[in-house]
């Protein structure tokens, strides 16, 4: 079974993500700041993050630059509220840009797409 | 017939007979033979025959007489012509005084000038036939204004209104704008003609000798003035500044009277130069600085209204900041609304009776998102815009491989059709990417059927061109009207702000957006960039997460 971070500053947001990975048979772990995140990354062995692009005061870049270094094993699928469209650079370092939407199917393909493409699944 | 008798007729009284010249009126001249002598026998040939012959018959004391005779008629003539000169030095003077006075509280070039050739042309002082004034600019003489008659007939025609409306001299100097127009007006050809370097050689001789020049027809001069004077000797008057720069010159000539010019008159002619100079620098100097004052009062406004408008635009961006904050603190609450819906539908059987809500409550979701979707784009286009060169090949390309998969669902097939080596434009590439997707999203769902959707670009005159063609039904003349107006839409979902959203943010850039259609043909949409001229720039940031 995959092990999936879901890094969101949103709880409710967060258990949107969290039923439907585990409905697909994901592990799913949640972290809510850039510590947390860490905190868990270093801990536990995690097969890809979904990363949100803002966490409050915290920049979801920064976090993806640290993972890409740090963990460059796993893969990122970084999610943001509206197209932000090349505006910076940094973002081009994930595996995977969805844009938030109530459809949370779109999450779901780009999951599995980059797992499978990461030859991570299980 | 001089002698009556023993008698002279100069010594005869009260005898008509022997005298012709006493006129009707003159009675009394016969009788008063000492006013007779005075008056009319000093100057009669009778008389000077007379004496001649006396002087012949009786000696030296009548040749006495007779060399007095001829003295004081001799000195009667020399008075009579210093009484002459004195009369026309009177004259100048007087001109001279008035135009003085007249030229003094004056600041406008055209009416010194018009004073200035008035003066030199006028009948009771120098009274040249034309005048033409030049100004000196940028290295150049320009002709600016003459007065004169063109012609004999038009000369006689002038002299005699003169005459008749026996104008004084303060009358010929008062300015007179109607006149100033219209002898402009009739020189205006030549004018414009008479253009010249202040390194020709004829007006470079002036300058130096700072002083008024004849011009003979056989000396070297410009070849339009050789054509204008046409044999005709000219006079050339340079006006300098106290600081001895060049204002501009005046060109006089007698090309009807062929009268020459006195070295007196010439000495007088300096004293009238110093005099328009004097204003002439006065008058310059003044339209200088009205100009200038002119251009700051402008750049003052301007200045002012950049001012008012950073403001606005300081305002506006704050204001566009804080309402994307707000948009944002709503999208997340309606994707874990849509997204719960979701999650709590996919685990309820199809049976429940609650599968309607959540149906519901997920199309409501999905509306919220599209609004908030179209808001934030609107306000980015109208509050925030960071510009950056940028390849709208890319942008385009992008959209392309975007769109194409989620057109061919619809059978719409994609074509794309890019220039080579296009220039950059400046803009926002976020922005465009919006506005060409706003455009391109139209466009499939005009043809819901299938269809072709033709994407290009290309380079033309200083613009770069982005098309979108489909081959839909196309739309109603009553749709076009409205096709760029805000919360104009035909669709049941949207907000009607996509389409005036784009034309906003192509207007933005200094460019333009264009629809032809033609009915069950389809619709082109160009899109006009402007060519960005200098690289660099800036760009926002407003990623969202």
């Amino acid at each position: 079974m995959n092990r999936i971070l879901v890094v969101d500053d949103e709880p409710n947001v967060r258990l949107v993500y969290k039923e439907v990975l585990g409905d697909e048979g994901y592990e799913v772990l949640e972290a809510e700041s850039v510590k947390e995140t860490f905190d868990i990354l270093n801990r536990e062995a995690i097969d890809l993050v979904v990363l949100d692009i803002k966490l409050r005061s915290e920049s979801g870049l920064d976090v993806l630059q640290r993972i890409t270094k740090e963990f460059s094993n796993i893969p990122v699928v970084l999610c943001s509220a509206y197209v932000s469209f090349q505006n910076d650079y940094t973002s081009w370092l994930a595996d995977s840009y969805i844009v938030k939407s109530s459809n949370p199917e779109e999450l779901l393909k780009e999951v599995k797409r980059v797992l499978s493409k990461r030859g991570k699944t299980k | 017939m001089a002698k009556f008798g023993e008698n002279y007729c100069w010594t005869i009284k009260d005898d008509p007979s022997v005298c012709p010249f006493i006129k009707p009126g003159e009675e009394h001249l016969l009788g008063d033979l000492e006013r007779r002598n005075r008056e009319k026998c000093i100057e009669c040939e009778e008389l000077r025959n007379d004496l001649k012959k006396m002087a012949d018959e009786k000696g030296n004391f009548f040749q006495a007489f007779q060399t007095i005779l001829d003295e004081s008629s001799k000195r009667e003539q020399t008075i009579i012509r210093y009484g002459r000169s004195l009369e026309i030095k009177e004259e100048m003077f007087d001109m001279l005084v008035h135009l003085s006075t007249s030229l003094k509280l004056v600041l406008d070039v055209d009416e010194i000038l018009y004073k200035g050739l008035v003066a030199f042309t006028m009948g009771s002082s120098f009274g040249f036939n034309r005048a033409i004034a030049l100004l000196a600019g940028n290295k150049k003489l320009k002709g600016y204004f003459a007065i004169g008659p063109k012609d004999q007939e038009e000369a006689l025609f002038i002299w005699k209104e003169l005459t008749e409306k026996n104008l004084t001299v303060q009358d010929l100097l008062r300015f007179s704008p109607h006149i100033f127009s219209k002898e402009k007006e009739k020189f205006s050809k030549i004018l414009e003609r008479l253009e010249f370097n202040l390194s020709e050689e004829l007006f470079k001789n002036v300058f130096k000798a700072e002083t008024i020049l004849r011009v003979s027809p056989e000396d070297e001069m410009p070849s339009a003035l050789r054509d204008f004077y046409r044999g005709t000797p000219f006079w050339v008057i340079p006006f300098f500044s106290h600081l001895k720069r060049l204002l501009g010159v005046i060109l006089l000539d007698n090309f009807l009277t062929r009268k020459e010019v006195s070295s007196e008159e010439m000495r007088v002619m300096e004293i009238f130069a110093t005099e328009i100079s004097l204003a002439l620098e006065r008058g310059l100097t003044y339209e200088e600085l009205e100009e200038k004052v002119g251009t700051l009062e402008e750049a003052n406004v301007k200045l002012k209204e950049h001012q008012e408008l950073i403001m606005k635009l300081r305002a506006e961006a704050s204001i566009g900041e804080m309402v994307l904050q707000l948009t944002h603190s709503f999208k997340n609450p309606v994707i874990a609304i849509g997204g719960l819906a979701w999650v709590l539908k996919k685990k309820t059987t199809a049976e429940n009776t609650n599968t309607k809500y959540m149906d519901a409550i997920l199309e409501e979701a999905v509306k919220l998102e599209k609004t908030l979707k179209d808001f934030v784009n609107f306000v980015k286009t109208r509050y925030l815009s960071g510009k950056s060169p940028l390849d709208i090949n890319k942008v385009v390309e992008l959209l392309y491989q975007e769109k194409r998969a989620k057109g061919k669902l619809q059978g719409v097939n994609f074509h794309l059709n890019l220039a080579n080596d296009l220039p950059m434009i400046l803009g926002n590439e976020y922005q465009l990417y919006n506005c060409i997707e706003n455009i391109v999203n139209n466009s499939i769902e005009a043809m819901p059927e299938g269809g072709e959707l033709f994407l290009e670009t290309e380079a033309q005159d200083g613009f770069v061109l982005v098309g979108i063609k489909d081959t839909g039904p196309g739309i109603s003349d009553e749709v076009m009207k409205n096709l760029f107006q805000p919360f104009f839409t035909t669709k049941t979902i949207g907000s009607g702000l996509g389409l005036y959203t784009s034309k906003e943010i192509i207007e933005k850039m200094g460019g333009n957006i264009a629809v032809s259609c033609e009915r069950e043909k389809g619709c082109r949409v160009t899109i006009m960039l402007p060519i960005s001229e200098k690289g660099g720039g800036y760009e926002q940031d407003f990623s969202g997460g």
